[in-house]
């Protein structure tokens, strides 16, 4: 028996299928299609494997289930350019949800209109850092002699974030736990925090093999560059667009605060905070001015 | 390692990036800070280039791993134009990072980061250009790793002296 697996082609007509369906990742070997379905037999050392795949690439439910299960085949398609509007679509409809999901769950704290607004907020958070990001990748790219499409990098970009909001939308349970049993509000910041810090290094996990997995040299300096750009401007964008929680005292639940030093800053006080250290007084109100 | 000669686009790519973050690093200051800082930065990547090259060119040399001259001013062009291209990229994330510090001294700080990112790139292309194929590359890579420091300190100075004032 030889090392290449036999297709038979079964009683439905034969559909050509050669101009739609993507050519085959590396290591594999199409050997026949019938009526969109397309056997693919891998040689490698003499051991056969064979198996059916449906020659469209998922859609939909499909592309999130093939996120969460199969990340090597969502870089393949990315990197095959095959049907990136579709994948982009998907991902897109999956941080809105998600995103909002786990904003909203945020938002029970202090409840009222602050649940639409957090669920508002979140996905903007995500979808701005993807545009303001997503074209220094292109740009990284260009300027160290890699492959270069603006179309593959932003497609890559989103279904990192949309693995991001998946694993958000995951932790939105223990963030509603935490609301029930009536956590303190600095400690409900750090737990939102690491839930935050957990989805997005996900995020960046799935961006740097995106972005080695992509033929040419230099990978590691695109990646460490692209890693340091998203970190800034996510953490930025993150303190930009807060409040998520809204201070239990505070009188009126505004859409967005004026900007006031950074979120390093913050983080670090809520820690203190959360251990009973306190620098000031009290925190200032919306109007009122930093102490 | 590719050599292909510079157009008048990549040129263009090469002096736009400088110009966009020196501009965008001096909009707190106003429209003649802006000019003021968009000319400031490409002229501080030009000063230190034309400072260093002849180092790396007779350090190189002396351990015998110096390309023609003409190969190594090519790399420099190919450097500056990776530098410019990521300083271009940059510029959108750079416009949203000041626009929403609060501070002149993080804005100018955050500024040199970039260009640091940026300069890294043009290192990146420039020791891939000139050294892929040395014979005694850990040698070679101590060299350029000593010049590439320099040359940055030389202009993290240069910045902080002509950006942040």
């Amino acid at each position: 028996m030889t090392t290449s697996a036999r297709f038979t082609a079964t009683a439905a007509p034969l559909v050509a299928t050669a101009d739609v369906a993507p050519a085959p990742a590396a290591g594999f070997e199409r050997i026949g299609t019938g009526t969109g379905i397309g056997v693919l037999a891998e040689q490698a050392a003499g051991r056969m494997i064979s198996r059916e795949t449906d020659s469209r690439p998922p859609e939909g439910l499909g592309a999130i289930d093939q996120l969460l299960r199969d990340r090597g085949a969502i870089l393949e398609r990315i990197r095959g350019d095959v049907d990136l509007v579709g994948l982009a679509r998907a991902m897109l409809i999956t941080i809105a949800a998600s995103a909002a999901i786990f904003g909203a769950a945020l938002g029970t704290y202090r409840g009222g209109v602050q649940i639409l607004y957090a669920a508002i907020k979140f996905p903007l958070l995500l979808l701005l850092t993807a545009a303001v990001c997503a074209p220094a990748l292109t740009a990284f790219n260009s300027a160290l002699d890699r492959p270069t499409s603006l179309r593959r990098d932003l497609a890559l970009v989103l279904s990192a974030l949309g693995l991001g909001s998946l694993l958000l939308v995951a932790q939105a349970p223990i963030i509603l736990l935490a609301t029930m049993v009536g956590v303190s509000y600095h400690t409900l910041i750090l737990l939102t925090f690491c839930c935050s810090a957990a989805s997005g290094l996900a995020s960046l996990i799935l961006l740097a093999r995106g972005v080695r997995a992509t033929d040419g040299a230099r990978a590691t300096s695109a990646v460490l560059a692209l890693v340091m750009v998203f970190s800034v401007v996510g953490a930025q964008m993150a303190w930009t667009l807060r409040p998520y929680v809204v201070r239990p005292r505070a009188p009126e639940v505004p859409f967005v605060r004026s900007v006031e030093g950074n979120l390093i800053e913050s983080v670090s006080r809520s820690f203190d905070s959360a251990r009973g250290i306190y620098s000031r007084d009290h925190a200032p109100l919306p109007g009122e001015e930093y102490p | 390692m590719t050599r292909t000669r510079m157009t008048s686009t990549d040129w263009l790519l090469a002096a736009a990036g400088p110009l966009a973050i020196g501009a965008i690093v001096g909009a707190q200051g106003g429209a003649l800070a802006i000019a003021q800082r968009s000319l400031t930065l490409p002229l501080i990547l030009v000063g230190v280039v034309a400072v260093m090259l002849p180092a790396l060119y007779i350090g190189t040399s002396l351990i015998g791993a110096a390309p023609p001259a003409r190969h190594v001013t090519a790399a420099f062009a190919r450097g500056f134009r990776a530098c410019g291209v990521s300083l271009l990229g940059l510029a959108a994330p750079a416009a949203f990072l000041l626009a929403t510090s609060q501070s002149d001294s993080m804005g100018v700080a955050l500024g040199g980061l970039i260009t640091a990112v940026g300069a890294f790139a043009g290192l990146r292309v420039i020791s891939g250009d000139l050294f892929t194929e040395a014979r005694d590359a850990f040698l070679v890579r101590c060299v350029f790793g000593l010049w590439a420091l320099v040359s940055l300190g030389i202009g993290l100075r240069l910045y902080t002296q002509f950006m942040a004032g």
